[in-house]
């Protein structure tokens, strides 16, 4: 006997016509194969509806937060050691090149940075020329705007990045200085 | 759509207010946890993966679309979790218990209801469940304990609408088909392959 398509009209999730519903009413009637088939659907399908949902167990809410917090305390705490840890590492390295190379040869690096220093801006001002170039080839009063809004921006970013930096330096030495005082306070 | 104070609350949440995230806990850890218990098949696993599937919401709070529902996108990070979860635990997974628990007889002819008690109906669904891939059991649990439509399972589970109607069918198909190899045979299965009537 042919059971398709009503096999799969039987566990179809889309509603049948009444074309649909009559064709496959008339096959059930011939077929027991179907009909076996319809009825361990409708089963599963009752097994699923009368299944209530399964609720958290008691003082799930206070778990989760308490593990919320546990979490962010072990973020803060590890990103106060990475701080001192940059700092320590930032010391032993000063310390290192003051022993190795002495006050004279720190004098010297110092000179040579300082050179690197001056070719960086002589490099910047090239760049800036011709970025000059490039606005003067702008319309008069579209230059100005334009170069303002650049000084602005160039501005703006280095502010941003000054701040940035010592806000993050400002922030983790304040969540190491807060984290040593909790685990002083808990002990 | 998102009431009132889930909208207060979530803009609370995502300005850093612990207690209006909090409130969120308590108003969806109902369908978080019943979707990691579908899902794991394991209390404490399931408290263990909702714990992490709201923790992970909170650090994304920030990226959460106003424009869909609160519970879809929480459901979207759960199910995802437990997917990946059931992944890495592919090799141990039909469990023991499960084997052994296959091989109950029952009488066909008495009705489900009677034959079944509340607490083996729940059995039989986690065992059915359990033969499902880890994304049709999800879309399951979605469509059938969230009631959520085809458009919000596709946005849970990263489908389009068409693909979650066929995961759905298949899932339909596969769960009948072992529920039926799971009765005893009584001699009417002739001709018949994988539970479904065989196709001619």
């Amino acid at each position: 006997m042919v059971h398709q398509p009503f096999s799969e009209w039987i566990v179809s999730d889309e509603p049948l016509t009444s074309a649909q519903r009559d064709e496959l009413a008339r096959h059930l009637a011939d077929c027991p194969d179907c009909g076996r088939w319809q009825q361990a659907w409708a089963e599963v399908q009752l097994l699923l509806t009368r299944s209530a949902p399964v609720n958290p167990p008691l003082g799930f809410q206070a778990r989760m937060m308490a593990s919320l917090a546990a979490q962010r305390r072990r973020r803060h705490g590890q990103q106060a050691w990475l701080a001192l840890g940059a700092i320590l590492a930032g010391s032993v390295a000063m310390a290192v090149a003051l022993i190795y190379f002495g006050a004279a040869g720190l004098a010297e690096g110092a000179g040579q940075l300082l050179k690197q220093l001056v070719v960086l801006r002589a490099a910047v001002a090239a760049g800036a020329d011709l970025v000059g170039h490039v606005l003067a080839v702008l319309p008069p009063g579209g230059a100005e705007l334009w170069r303002y809004s650049l000084l602005v921006a160039l501005s703006g970013l280095a502010l941003a990045t000054y701040l940035g930096l010592g806000g993050l330096w400002a922030a983790a030495v304040y969540r190491f200085g807060s984290m040593q005082s909790r685990i002083g306070g808990s002990q | 759509m998102r009431t009132a104070e889930e909208a207060q609350w979530l803009e609370a949440a995502i300005g850093g207010d612990d207690d209006a995230f909090g409130r969120l806990v308590e108003a969806f850890q109902g369908p978080v946890y019943n979707l990691c218990y579908r899902m794991l098949d394991d209390p404490a696993e399931a408290e263990d993966a909702a714990q992490e599937a709201f923790v992970k919401a909170y650090r994304n709070l920030g990226r959460y679309d106003p424009q869909h529902k609160f519970v879809t996108w929480l459901l979207s990070i759960t199910s995802n979790h437990c997917v990946d979860r059931l992944r890495r635990r592919r090799m141990r997974w039909v469990s023991l218990s499960t084997m052994a628990n296959r091989e109950r007889i029952a009488d066909p002819s008495e009705p489900m209801e009677g034959r079944l008690s509340q607490a083996e109906s729940e059995q039989e669904v986690r065992q059915l469940l359990d033969g499902l891939s880890p994304t049709d059991r999800a879309a399951i649990v979605l469509r059938y304990w969230n009631d959520l439509s085809y458009a919000e399972i596709g946005q849970a589970l990263s489908l389009s609408e068409s693909a979650v109607k066929s995961r759905l069918h298949r899932a339909r198909h596969e769960l009948a088909s072992v529920w039926q190899d799971r009765q005893p045979d009584v001699g009417w299965a002739e001709g018949r392959t994988n539970g479904a009537p065989t196709l001619q």
